[in-house]
């Protein structure tokens, strides 16, 4: 969770702050995770919530900040490649640009994740894609697994 | 499996949550795969390490404390606060849930973690005994360190087999497989011997608890209390074996 969080969000502090704010939501509906068959799916899903929210709140608070306080040069390139992102994309697509460029999910992973069908991911995965090619070139080349 | 794991299964390996036992001889014999597991429980590992780690812990136990002391919060609200110490291991990026096998007398927990029922004598095995039998159980608890062991009968009775006499759970022997010592002996009726693992101490009274709910739920869905699922429980590790007891001789 704090690794994801990190990757995401580009600061160790941040990502403690998505953390705790992960436990809270587990702890808060607790029977869902509970009654998901797959609970890393659920936590995935939850954190990335999470972490694109804060993302979008410091995206509002520091408009101009770029990645200071970052100690990982990698994971600041990808968030503010998220943030970049987030001004063009809808909030699954978002998601799905995250799971896919960040975490390097395959296809029916993220439909796990996300609880949508192949079909969707593929054709919103598609749309993604292009608009992330006209922005800027992914900090993370997708990694295929086949 | 020819692909490489993915970050989401190296996760789940890393938290013990995995499942895919293609997945699990994957992460064994692909060196790579190995190399990036490593790294990410070496990642878990120092989070764990990290200061601001003991802080989060703390701010959950203050504000769920803070929550539960209120007697007007609503039920559902209250329900969470079972879990609250789970959770609080949970903090610790340790999450296994139990993963019911319906044809094994031994159901393993994700992370290989296990219970069985070993003749007292010789070590054997068992999922069959007659009254009157010397057994010890044998727990596989990764790095849970706390175990206690609950009987469910066909009769939905529910008894405290280890530690015997105690509130709340015990620590275990250090070791890939702790016997839970001293062992006991088999009286008539066929039972479902609970395991629950944890980081921390349970509460006999809650896993009871626990339990009668899962006895009920089968029940209802016209099932023997044999058979009751052990339900995931956030932060303890489960695992059910069934010690079939014949008539004796």
């Amino acid at each position: 969770m704090h690794r994801r969080a990190v990757a995401i969000l580009g600061r160790d502090a941040d990502a403690w702050d998505a953390v705790q704010e992960v436990f809270e939501r587990m702890i808060n509906s607790g029977s869902q995770f509970r009654g998901d068959a797959h609970p890393m799916t659920y936590i995935y899903r939850v954190t990335t919530n999470v972490c694109l929210n804060l993302l979008r709140a410091r995206r509002l608070r520091e408009p101009s900040t770029l990645d200071t306080g970052t100690a990982d040069h990698g994971a600041a390139e990808a968030s503010q490649f998220l943030v970049v992102l987030s001004k063009h994309l809808s909030e699954r697509e978002l998601h799905i640009a995250t799971l896919y460029f960040i975490d390097e999910l395959t296809q029916d992973e993220i439909a796990d994740v996300l609880k949508l069908s192949r079909k969707t991911i593929g054709r919103e995965l598609n749309e993604v894609r292009e608009r992330a090619l006209a922005l800027a070139e992914p900090p993370g080349k997708k990694v295929s697994h086949g | 499996m020819a692909e490489h794991l993915s970050k989401l299964v190296l996760d789940e390996l890393a938290a013990g949550l995995a499942t895919d036992a293609a997945a699990l001889a994957h992460s064994r014999d692909c060196f790579q795969c190995r190399d990036r597991l490593a790294q990410f429980v070496e990642a878990r590992n120092q989070a764990r390490r990290d200061a601001p780690f003991e802080q989060v812990f703390a701010k959950l136990k203050t504000s769920h404390a803070a929550v539960e002391s209120l007697p007007s919060a609503p039920k559902w609200r209250r329900r969470t606060f079972v879990f609250a110490p789970a959770l609080a291991a949970a903090v610790a990026l340790l999450i296994y849930i139990a993963l019911p096998h319906p044809k094994a007398d031994v159901t393993r927990l994700k992370g290989g973690a296990s219970v069985r029922v070993l003749r007292a004598p010789d070590g054997t095995a068992v999922s069959s005994a007659r009254p009157g039998e010397k057994v010890v159980l044998a727990v596989t608890s990764a790095d849970q360190t706390f175990a206690l062991v609950m009987a469910v009968e066909a009769s939905g009775d529910i008894n405290l087999v280890w530690p015997l006499g105690s509130p709340e759970s015990a620590r275990v022997a250090p070791g890939p497989e702790a016997r839970l010592t001293p062992g006991f002996q088999v009286t008539p009726g066929s039972m479902a011997l609970h395991a629950f693992l944890s980081k921390e101490p349970l509460k006999v009274e809650t896993m009871r608890a626990q339990l009668e709910r899962e006895v009920a739920e089968a029940r209802r869905a016209g099932m023997s209390p044999l058979q009751a699922k052990a339900a995931p429980l956030v932060g303890v590790g489960r695992a059910m074996a069934t010690l079939e007891v014949k008539p004796g001789s």
